[in-house]
């Protein structure tokens, strides 16, 4: 620590001391002491990093193991943790044959998306996007498509921007400061009234993101092989309460004609027994008439 | 492609089974008849549990088909809530989005622009969403995406060629696990030995700047001390209140506490678990009494097992009967014809039942119809008067957690949750417990003894057709055709034995195992019998019809725990039968025997076993 110390009345050689005094200890400060507490710095740093990742950090990755499995069926780990049972599935377990039982309307109560959700496994919302957004989103997407594909003529893509990419699909990470379109979008996600209800009804009030990027066919993909997210042997379908039950928004940025990569469902409904719901729905009616002229 | 329902389907692949039976796709300019969605700016929302495939594209315009994603999941803002995201799934998200939520959208401009993102990421500032360091952990235990040798070989070439990373700098190990925390170590022992250079290095200039400036060298020294104290105090002392800081998050809680060890369920004993009652596998059309959801986390789940088939049946059924004014007396009149019409209610030969998970295994043991009639009863009052709905839904969460809550293990959990749970369940429903029928609680801590059920042995034979059974044993699969030929019928079997039909055919409609594909047996259904050795059979998880020898058609039936059984050597290869009796049927399908010469069997798959009637 430097103090400055002058007395009124010093010589001129008192003066001069005091001058190279204060130099010295600006040129000790900088050139000794703050290299000095930076390597400190640094080395407190990574000690910091190896308690957290010694104490935090293990336990909690060794928690999330697997373990082994058995009969390249289920994980043992999970074995004492059904919640529902290892059911197989056929064309009558298909619950819609048109797309627009999925459609969510403005006047559906959060229950009664939950529902929708519950019973078909996905709902379709109208103008997530405004039309501007959507096309301001995707012009500047296309540029990074731009950047990929010419990695000679521009500038690469950062590490972070490419997740993943296979033939003629490709999926961008995309930073919310990236483009003004991008917070724009956000923000109007946030905003759709239909899209906040079901999720307050599937997930609860501010359900956590998992997941901001995007997924491009690019002209010339072929049909993918048809899939789950998630692992039936490891997820909320079997164990409910070992895993979460996520969801996934995918926002069209274009008008999807059929060449382009139509959304595509099939076909069956659930069946159940009119004639006990007329037995029932007769007495019930005949109860409340009783109950109203009583 | 989305193929809605089939967030219900652990299937390995039902590729087939979705393009053979009339896949529609949906577009703007119409298909199949489909138009009107996908419309610049619509979306799409799914479980990423449901079966769906990325379309082609074939534009003649030669655009590209771009979507813009976010998936959800819910906060995880409690201890109690041990979940972890599915495995197979691969978030793609920037680092330092981590840990944001659905709320801060609404106001991404002011929420989402740094610092705070990277806080949230490394779970440093209070989130309800999920942070970085969950992913990374997971990822890392398991060696998932980005966390694989092939990424550590990429990353360890980016060090030494790109960032020209001295070797000594980084562990020399292949894996993660390894590599990670041996690179820390070095990192810490380099700066610890700069750090103890820079020191000496600081006393000798000091002495020299002492001996220079002819002051004396211990004033000079102790000066020098003092000053390198207080400069690297001012530096440790942010950096320990920081580490005390980390140490209070909510992360840092869960590892403290030891609740990230913990598991959402107790464990059992597998000695104990026959005295649990009788287990079965659940079918289709059966109707699931769930024990197990019942948290505020999971949010809809809770009402996952409402759009099981059989219950989605019995659930219209219900809402139907739920009015608000009906006596009590005319609830048990509506529970009873429900039951009744359920317990009639046949699907692929099989009727349906009533089953109830045991919160302690998660097995399914059959109710009796009296039990039936009382959860019926409840359901319908739950449907019907909004406020007992809610306050039972309430009750439920206290007595899960008891069960599965942090505290489960305490005496007040295990010996009074329970009961107070249950006790106000009785009260809301208005139920008096000394004359009801055997609680959900009592059950479960009460053994119970397996009850006699007489099977039927269901075999091929074309009903006008086939007068003949195989006569001699050629192979395994013959053998099993021979044997059923061998049972006797009962007429007296009842409503949840494999097959009530009265006589021991295996009808067109009726559910059966195939052998097929590369020696592994499915479950199918049979759609007609051709002659005595060609069936016609469709394939569940092909989604379609094939002809298969009737020698290939296994009877498919509703194995209880109490059944006696024969069970094939898969694994010794041996191709012989051993009996046995099933001790306990497990929610993946397979069993539990206890064989006669006093082994016992784990995990015996339903497929390998013949029913016996003895």
């Amino acid at each position: 620590m430097f103090v400055w110390k002058t007395h009124h009345g010093a010589s001129a050689s008192t003066k001069g001391s005091s001058s190279s005094t204060l130099f010295f200890h600006m040129i000790r400060t900088i050139l000794l002491d703050l290299p000095m507490a930076c390597i400190f710095s640094l080395f407190l740093g990574s000690l910091l990093i190896q308690r957290v990742y010694d104490i935090y950090v293990v336990p909690i990755a060794k928690s999330y193991q697997r373990g082994t499995m058995v009969d390249d069926l289920f994980y043992e780990n999970y074995d004492n943790d059904f919640t529902y049972y290892n059911r197989h599935c056929g064309p009558e377990d298909i619950s819609t044959r048109s797309a627009h039982d999925l459609l969510i309307a403005p006047e559906h109560t959060a229950d009664q998306a939950a529902d929708i959700m519950l019973q078909h496994g996905a709902v379709a919302f109208t103008n997530v996007l405004h039309n501007d957004t959507a096309t301001r989103l995707r012009q500047y997407l296309a540029t990074k498509h731009l950047q990929r594909n010419n990695p000679a003529t521009t500038a690469p893509l950062g590490y972070n921007e490419v997740f993943w990419s296979e033939q003629n699909r490709l999926s961008l990470g995309i930073g919310t400061n990236d483009h003004p379109a991008i917070l724009e979008a956000l923000e109007q996600v946030g905003s759709h009234p239909g899209l906040s209800t079901t999720l307050r009804g599937i997930l609860g009030t501010d359900p956590a993101i998992l997941e901001i990027s995007t997924l491009t066919s690019l002209n010339g993909a072929e049909d993918q092989g048809i899939h789950t997210d998630s692992d039936w042997f490891g997820s909320s379908l079997l164990y409910a309460r070992n895993f979460v039950h996520s969801y996934s928004l995918f926002i069209a940025l274009q008008d999807t004609s059929k060449d382009l990569g139509a959304t595509t469902v099939c076909p069956g409904e659930y069946s159940t027994s009119e004639r006990v719901i007329y037995f029932i729905k007769w007495i019930g009616v005949l109860f409340k008439c009783a109950h109203t002229f009583s | 492609m989305f193929v809605p329902g089939t967030h219900y389907c652990a299937d390995v692949d039902l590729e087939e089974m979705c393009l053979e039976n009339g896949a529609f796709e949906v577009s703007t300019n119409g298909y199949t008849g489909q138009d009107g969605l996908l419309y610049k700016g619509d979306a799409f929302m799914f479980n990423q549990n449901i079966w769906h495939r990325g379309p082609r594209n074939v534009d003649p315009d030669g655009l590209d088909r771009i979507m813009f994603i976010l998936t959800f999941a819910t906060a995880k803002d409690t201890l109690a809530d041990r979940r972890r995201q599915g495995l197979g799934t691969y978030y793609y998200q920037r680092f330092n989005l981590w840990g944001s939520t659905f709320g801060m959208l609404k106001d991404a401009t002011k929420t989402m622009v740094q610092p705070w993102p990277f806080f949230r990421a490394m779970g440093l500032v209070k989130t309800r969403g999920i942070t970085w360091i969950h992913q990374f952990c997971q990822q890392l235990a398991n060696g998932e995406e980005f966390y694989n040798d092939d990424e550590l070989e990429e990353l360890v070439k980016l060090l030494d060629e790109g960032y020209q990373l001295p070797t000594f700098l980084r562990s020399q190990s292949q894996r993660w696990k390894r590599f990670i925390p041996e690179t820390i170590s070095l990192w810490v022992k380099f700066l610890a030995a700069v750090n103890a250079i820079a020191v000496a290095s600081y006393w000798i200039l000091s002495t020299v700047v002492c001996l220079c400036q002819r002051k004396p060298v211990s004033r000079g020294l102790f000066h020098t001390f003092k000053r390198l104290v207080t400069l690297l105090g001012l530096v440790a002392l942010p950096s320990l209140a920081f580490s005390k800081y980390i140490d209070q998050t909510h992360l840092a809680v869960s590892v403290i506490s030891g609740e990230v060890n913990v598991k959402p369920f107790p464990a059992v004993n597998p000695t104990t678990m026959a005295k649990y009652g009788p287990t079965t596998f659940p079918e289709r059309n059966d109707v699931l009494i769930a024990t197990r959801f019942d948290a505020p986390f999971l949010a809809s789940y809770n009402r996952f097992l409402d759009f099981h088939p059989g219950n989605h049946h019995w659930n219209t059924l219900l809402s139907a009967a739920a009015y608000s004014s009906l006596p009590k007396g005319l609830v048990s009149l509506l529970a009873t014809h429900i039951v009744r019409e359920i317990l009639q209610y046949k699907e692929a030969g099989f009727h349906s039942r009533f089953l109830l998970q045991n919160p302690h295994t998660g097995a399914w043991s059959i109710l009796s119809q009296a039990e039936a009639q009382r959860e019926t009863y409840r359901a319908i009052v739950d449907k019907s008067k909004p406020v007992t709905g809610s306050l039972s839904r309430h009750l439920k969460y206290v007595l899960a957690d008891a069960r599965f809550g942090s505290q489960r293990d305490t005496v007040m959990a295990r010996t009074f949750g329970g009961q107070f749970a249950n006790h106000w369940l009785d009260v809301v429903y208005g139920e008096d417990k000394a004359t009801e029928s055997v609680g959900i609680e009592s059950r479960s801590s009460q053994p119970v003894a397996p009850r006699k059920v007489v099977h039927t042995f269901p075999y091929i034979k074309a009903d006008a057709k086939a007068t003949d059974t195989p006569q001699t044993s050629v192979s395994r699969r013959r053998k099993t055709v021979e044997r059923a030929a061998l049972s006797t019928v009962d007429p007296a079997s009842t409503l949840d034995a494999g097959n009530d039909d009265g006589d021991d055919n295996i009808r067109p409609g009726d559910k059966v195992w195939v052998y097929f594909g590369e020696g592994e047996w499915f479950p199918g259904k049979l759609v007609d019998v051709i002659d005595d050795e060609l069936c016609l059979v469709f394939l569940y998880n092909r989604g379609m019809n094939i002809h298969v020898d009737t020698e290939d058609i296994r009877a498919y039936s509703q194995i209880k725990a109490g059944d006696r059984v024969e069970v094939e050597d898969v694994e010794g290869g041996s191709e012989e039968f051993y009996k046995g009796t099933v001790s306990h049927v497990h929610p993946d399908g397979r069993c539990t025997v206890d064989f006669d010469d006093g082994e016992v069997g784990e995990k015996v798959r339903r497929e390998n076993m013949l029913l016996l009637l003895e």
